[in-house]
Formats: structure tokens, sequence, C-alpha cells
């Protein structure tokens, strides 16, 4: 499938930034082949409904998963609306490459709710620093 | 890192006092950043002996501007305003800039094409450095708008200062109300104080500020400044916290410490560190310590 | 091309031509409503009918210092799109007329709205099927109550909605709309200098700025101050809480360059405190007092000027 990675450079073996909002990149990856192309994410200059133009960005890529840290509320429904799952907990720890590993072992949960509030299952890696 | 801002609802409770002498005693065991959001009147920096660094515009706001050459007078953009922006000056239209929200709708109908949004300077950042800790002022273009997007730049300005100077701890100087730039100075933190005063219309502004909170889902606790000043408004400040669970987390006595330590440009923990408002400030900040800023994960907020 | 004339005519213009007072101050917490409900109070006093407007929607204060509750509330709202889906051809062009990006075309079925709409429309003006109906979003409320010659109008933002123009504009429709033979309008601010305290200076014959004399009060008294000269308001400057320290020159110094006139004095005192505990104005609760006879002092001012 299409999953779109947030990452702090443009290869698989840039980091993860953990926020949806403010990385730099896109990583859209094709999880059977690793083909993947890299983005600039358009949710981090723009200032209003940012969350809402990457979602538009990512849903007309036909992208069918997101994998982050964290993603806020407005982000959030936005995914939601443009039915694109949503999968947090990425740690900034990993390059690209591992939290891809990851992805296709099944190690992180979909998230049902955003981040925006505290208290939630954040699949693997539980709580922050 | 961890975030903390201070907001009250209603004006003049002592939020910029607090958030000064508050960073100034978590400075004694932690880097911190301050962020002055309070971007009509931002009044931080006053507290301390700031020396300014950088100043930058900040372009965050957007109007609407006719080119007159192109322009015919069909009003067909006085028409489409929803805000009441565009008022006709004998036969001309004119854009009120005050109130221009820069949507777009009048350059849409325009069928001359004669508007144009543009992005206007709405604001500034000042950043300052004063004995160990770094200042971030927002302030407003006097007669601009977009607070909101403005308060955003602040903390993106905040945080990236916080990164060079590796600071780990944030506070926050909030500004009044419950409106757009409350809900952006509010949001992304870890933890805010809702201070007040015990009269009946501070409380009244701390239950709606309250709402805006938990609305947003942030964890949150009471200050109550200048607690003696009415014992009966206190009391039900107090009754009322423990009905929705809200902890409260300090009561400030007031003194005339507090203005003297202002009027000498000084946060009063710094002037009158023997004084009592002093001494309920460090409980404030025992108390922070506990509750957030050493705990290790973000918090769960209370049921409201 | 300046058009600074034209646009503070018409920011200037008022539905109904009777005298109005604003009361501001920029700082927050330094006795603007306390001073505005007062010479509301004084004037009734002294025969005259008067319509305050309270305009902090963000956190009204005016009917607990007055003693009344919020009553007869209408809704405010803002239009909000709700897409026909058997008309909409998917075109997105109200996708990209959205300066907010509040819509989002999902995979299948219409642009759905997520998170700030203002209210714009400028997705109904483009949309060429016209398939965009006005939904409506409830932002606020505004409230009238009248007491033996003073009309308050309040209005009250919803929690969590940023629409606070919308909440003013309302508040001032109603207001005006309401008059009912009332000799004068009394405004009683937000604090700050953002968009929606100007909103509420609009039309305003004269201005009273509250402050206190601390360097936190002259520093925002000074922007507030800046502020009215660009929109050519004149203003007088009230001292409250005179007592306290401060640099007081500065604030001669300020009246001075601003304005010639030199600033009205008001004490701390403790009645004040008493009288918004109590719900009455001090002025009527104890009209001998000190510090009621320098309110009442400026509303004679204001009756001279504007009401003989």
């Amino acid at each position: 499938m299409k999953l779109c990675i947030t990452s702090m450079g443009k290869t698989l073996e840039s980091k993860i930034d953990e926020r949806f909002g403010r990385a730099p990149y896109f990583l859209i990856v094709d999880t059977e082949t690793k083909e993947f192309q890299a983005v600039g994410n358009p949710a981090q200059t723009a200032g209003r409904g940012a969350g809402v133009v990457a979602a538009q960005m990512l849903s007309d890529m036909k992208v069918e998963a997101l994998l982050t840290g964290i993603v806020g509320p407005n982000a959030f429904e936005a995914m939601k609306a443009a039915r694109i799952k949503v999968y947090e907990g990425a740690s900034e720890t990993d390059i690209a490459a591992s939290a891809l590993d990851k992805f296709t072992q099944g190690m992180y949960q979909e998230v049902s709710g955003p981040s925006g509030g505290p208290g939630r299952g954040r699949g693997f890696r539980g709580g922050r620093r | 890192m961890k975030e903390i801002v201070i907001v009250s609802g209603k004006g003049g409770v002592g939020k910029s006092a607090i958030s000064a002498s508050l960073g100034t005693l978590l400075m004694e065991q932690h880097t911190v950043v301050f962020a002055d959001a309070d971007v009509d009147a931002p009044n931080l920096a006053l507290f301390f002996n700031a020396e300014q660094r950088t100043s930058q515009d900040i372009r965050a706001s957007e109007k609407a501007f006719i080119d007159y050459t192109k322009c015919t007078g069909c009003h067909a953009c006085a028409e489409a305003c929803r805000f009441s922006s565009i008022a006709l000056s004998g036969e001309t239209p004119v854009v009120i800039p005050y109130s221009c929200e820069g949507c777009g709708a009048c350059a849409i109908v325009c069928p001359e094409g004669a508007i144009a949004i543009d992005g206007v300077v709405n604001g500034r950042i000042r950043v300052s450095e004063a004995g160990g800790t770094v200042i971030v002022t927002g302030e407003l273009v006097i007669g601009e708008s977009s607070t909101g997007r403005l308060v955003d730049e602040v903390k993106r300005a905040a945080r990236k200062e916080a990164e060079r100077i590796q600071a780990d701890l944030i506070i926050t100087d909030g500004p009044p109300g419950i409106g757009c730039p409350v809900i952006a100075a509010v949001r992304g933190n870890d933890y805010v104080i809702a201070a007040t005063e015990p009269t009946p219309a501070a409380a009244s502004d701390l239950r709606r500020l309250l709402e805006v909170i938990w609305h947003f889902k942030m964890p949150c606790g009471i200050v109550i400044n200048k607690a003696d000043l009415h014992r009966a408004s206190r009391d039900a400040i107090l009754e009322f916290a423990k009905a929705k669970g809200v902890a409260v987390l300090a009561e400030i006595p007031y003194d005339r410490s507090v203005p003297e330590a202002i009027a000498d440009a000084k946060p009063v923990v710094t002037a009158f560190p023997g004084a009592p408002s002093s001494a309920a400030l460090r409980t404030l900040a025992y108390r922070l310590k506990g509750d957030v800023i050493d705990k290790p994960e973000r918090l769960r907020s209370k049921p409201g | 091309m300046d058009l600074k004339n034209e646009i503070l005519a018409a920011l200037h213009r008022r539905p109904i031509d009777i005298p109005v007072v604003a009361v501001t101050g920029g700082k927050g917490g330094v006795g603007k409503s306390t001073v505005a409900v007062n010479l509301a109070a004084a004037l009734v006093r002294m025969g005259y009918k008067v319509a305050l407007m309270d305009a902090d929607v963000d956190g009204p204060d005016d009917h607990i210092l007055l003693g009344v509750s919020l009553e007869r509330p209408l809704e405010v709202t803002v239009t909000v799109p709700a897409i026909d889906g058997n008309k909409c051809t998917r075109c997105r062009k109200c996708v990209d007329a959205c300066r907010r990006h509040a819509l989002l075309q999902p995979p299948d079925g219409v642009p759905v709205l997520i998170g700030d709409c203002n209210g714009c429309e400028a997705c109904i003006l483009v949309c060429p099927e016209e398939a965009i109906q006005r939904g409506a979003r409830p932002v606020g409320k505004t409230y009238m109550c009248d007491r033996d010659g003073l009309a308050l109008f309040s209005g009250e933002l919803l929690p969590g909605a940023e629409d606070s123009a919308a909440v003013v504009n309302a508040l001032r429709k109603r207001l005006y709309g309401s008059l009912d033979g009332a000799d004068m309008v009394i405004v009683d601010t937000a604090p700050g200098i953002h968009c929606n305290v100007i909103n509420a200076l609009k039309g305003a014959d004269s201005v009273y700025a509250v402050t206190e004399p601390t360097p936190l009060g002259a520093h925002d008294l000074e922007r507030m101050l800046n502020l009215l000269r660009d929109l050519r308001l004149t203003a007088r400057i009230i001292l409250n809480r005179a007592d306290l320290p401060g640099p007081r020159e500065s604030f001669v110094a300020m009246a001075r360059e601003f304005g010639g006139s030199t600033a009205i004095e008001i004490p701390t005192d403790e009645l004040l405190l008493k009288s918004h505990v109590a719900g009455i104005p001090v002025v009527d609760m104890a009209p001998d007092a000190d510090c009621s006879s320098r309110l009442r002092r400026i509303a004679e001012e204001i009756a001279r000027e504007y009401l003989e």
C-alpha cells in the first residue's frame, strides 16, 4: 500500500520527524516495493488549515496510511475525512527505513482519535519522553 | 521540554507578574524561555532588564486591495463582503482594513479582477536576553488583526529559541479573553494555568475560560491571585474548583510588595523574596515541578 | 492613493445619530467596566436615558457590576457551507476558493468542512452549480436588559468559538435597533487594541482611556493612545488606582502629547470592591463617597458636552 512517513530528510535513511504538522518532508512509500518519493510538507509553512492542505495532497496522491509521531485534532479530522488511516507512535530515534520495517511487521497501532488530548493509546511507543 | 501557559479570561489579574516570578523561580533549576503571547499589550519584558537582540516583522495577515485603475464602481465587492469591510465613499468602494478578513470573496466577485488579496505585516517578534534567559515578545502592529496567527508565530519563535539555548521549559504569558489569540496560545501546551482573582467578575470569566480549556482537552490548574481580597469570592472559587475537579495550585496573597516590584521593573520574587506573595509563588513553582515539569509523560486532563 | 479620510468616515458612520462615549484602555483589569457602568448610572441619576453596550464579548462583566442577569438571549450565527450532493460535480472550485483551507475533497462524496470556517461565503460565490446552501453555526448570544432608564446590551462569545467580531457586530445591530429614545450610548470595550476593540470604538464622539499609573499601564496606554490617534478619536485619560507606584511623569507627558488635557485621577477605594461584590454601581450605593463624586464629575462633563 501507499504509506506516508513524516521525515526530517528526503531519503529512507533520514530520521523520522514526529510532528505531522511540522515535518519538512513526507516520504511516500510503496510498502511492498519500498520505492519512494519525497515531497515537501505543505503544512509546514501554511498558516490556517495546514492539516487540511496536507491531507488533501496525500488524498490526491492516493496515500492510504500515514505513519508519524503525533497528529493534532484538525489534521486528524482531515485525515479521517480523506479516509487515510493514521498510525502514531513513530519515534525520531528511528530512521524512516526502520520505521517502515516496524510498520510492515504490524508494530504500530492505528489511532481512532487525535493526540490533541492527552491519555490516548499511542501504539508502539506509549507515552512521550 | 515542557510548555506551560498562563491565561486568565479576565484581564488584569496578574498573568504577567505571575509568569515573570514563576519563570524566575524555575530558572533556579531549569533553562527557561519566556514567551509573551499577549500581543495586544505585551508586558512581560518589562519585568526584566532585557536587552533586545532581534526584531522581526511578521506577515501573518491578509487584506483586500482594490486597484482603482480597473475598478468600475459596480459595488459587487461591497455586496459580497460578509464582514461589512467594504464601504462606499460616494460611488467608490473602500476596503476598511481594520475589519477585513482577507477571505477573498470580493476578489472572486469583481468582474474586472480589480481586487488582490495580499499579505500585510501585522506584528513583530522581538527576542531579548536577560541574565540567563531569553524572552520572545509578540507585538501586534497597532490597528492590525489576525492575532491568533501572530500568537502561533510567537510560539514558533519561542520553540526555536528553546532549541537554540537547549531550554527545557517555555513559560508563556497569554492574552486576556477567550477568543482566537487565547485559543492559539493555549493549544499545544503541556499545562495551562488559569489565573484569577476573588471577585465576581473574575470568577465569571474564569468559568468561561475553563470551558475553552476543556474544549481543547488541555490539563489545567487554577491560581488565585490577590487571594485575600475578598473572602466569600475566594471560597466560591474553591468550591467551584472542587466541584469540577480542578486543582487550585496556589493562593497568592496581595501585599504592597507586588506593585512596588512592578514599579521597579522586577519580578516580586527578585525584589522581595521574603514577601508573602513570593512564598506563595514558590509553592506554585514546587507544585508545578511535581505535577507537570518533572513528570516524564504527558498529563491526563481532569474531567470537566 | 491615500484613502484614510474615506476609510475613517466609513468606519465612524453610525446608524442613528446620538452621542457615543467609549470607555477603553488597552490594559486589562484597570477599571474600564467600573467606569463605564458608573458613568451610565450617573447619567441616569441625572435624568437621562442611557444605552450601555458591553462589547467585551469574551467576558461580559457589566451585568455583574449592575446586579442584573443576562436577559432576552438571541443567538448569533455565522454561515457555514452545506453542500448538496445531488448538484455537486466535485469540480473543487470551493476547495480552492477557501483561503482558510477549511474544505477537503475526499476520495468520494462532496467536499467536507474541517475546522475553521469564518462564514465568508467565498465557496458559495464560486460554485458553478449553486450547490452550496447557507447552513448556520452558533457562535454566541446577545442579551438586553432594561432597568430604570439604563438599557444594558451584552454579548457573549461561545467558548471555543473564534468569532468575536460576529458577536460584536450583532450586538451593535441589536443596540441600534432597540434604542427606544435613549439620549446617549456608552460603550465598554474589551481590553487590547485589536480589531474587536476598534469595532467597539466605531462612531465614538469621545473616548475615555482608563489606565493605572504603573509601568505596565503606561506601556499599554501608549499603544492605545496611538491607536486612538490613528482612528482620529480624542481621548481623556482616567488614572484609576491613582495611588499605585509608578512613572507618573510618563502619564503627564502622554496626556500632553496626545490630547492636551490632564488625566482624571481616581484613587484606590475599598468601596469600589464593595460595590462590585454588591452588584450596585458605587454612584448609587454611596453617592457621597469620594470616588462617586469623581465619577459623577466625569458624567457631568459628558452631559455638558453632548446632552445639554
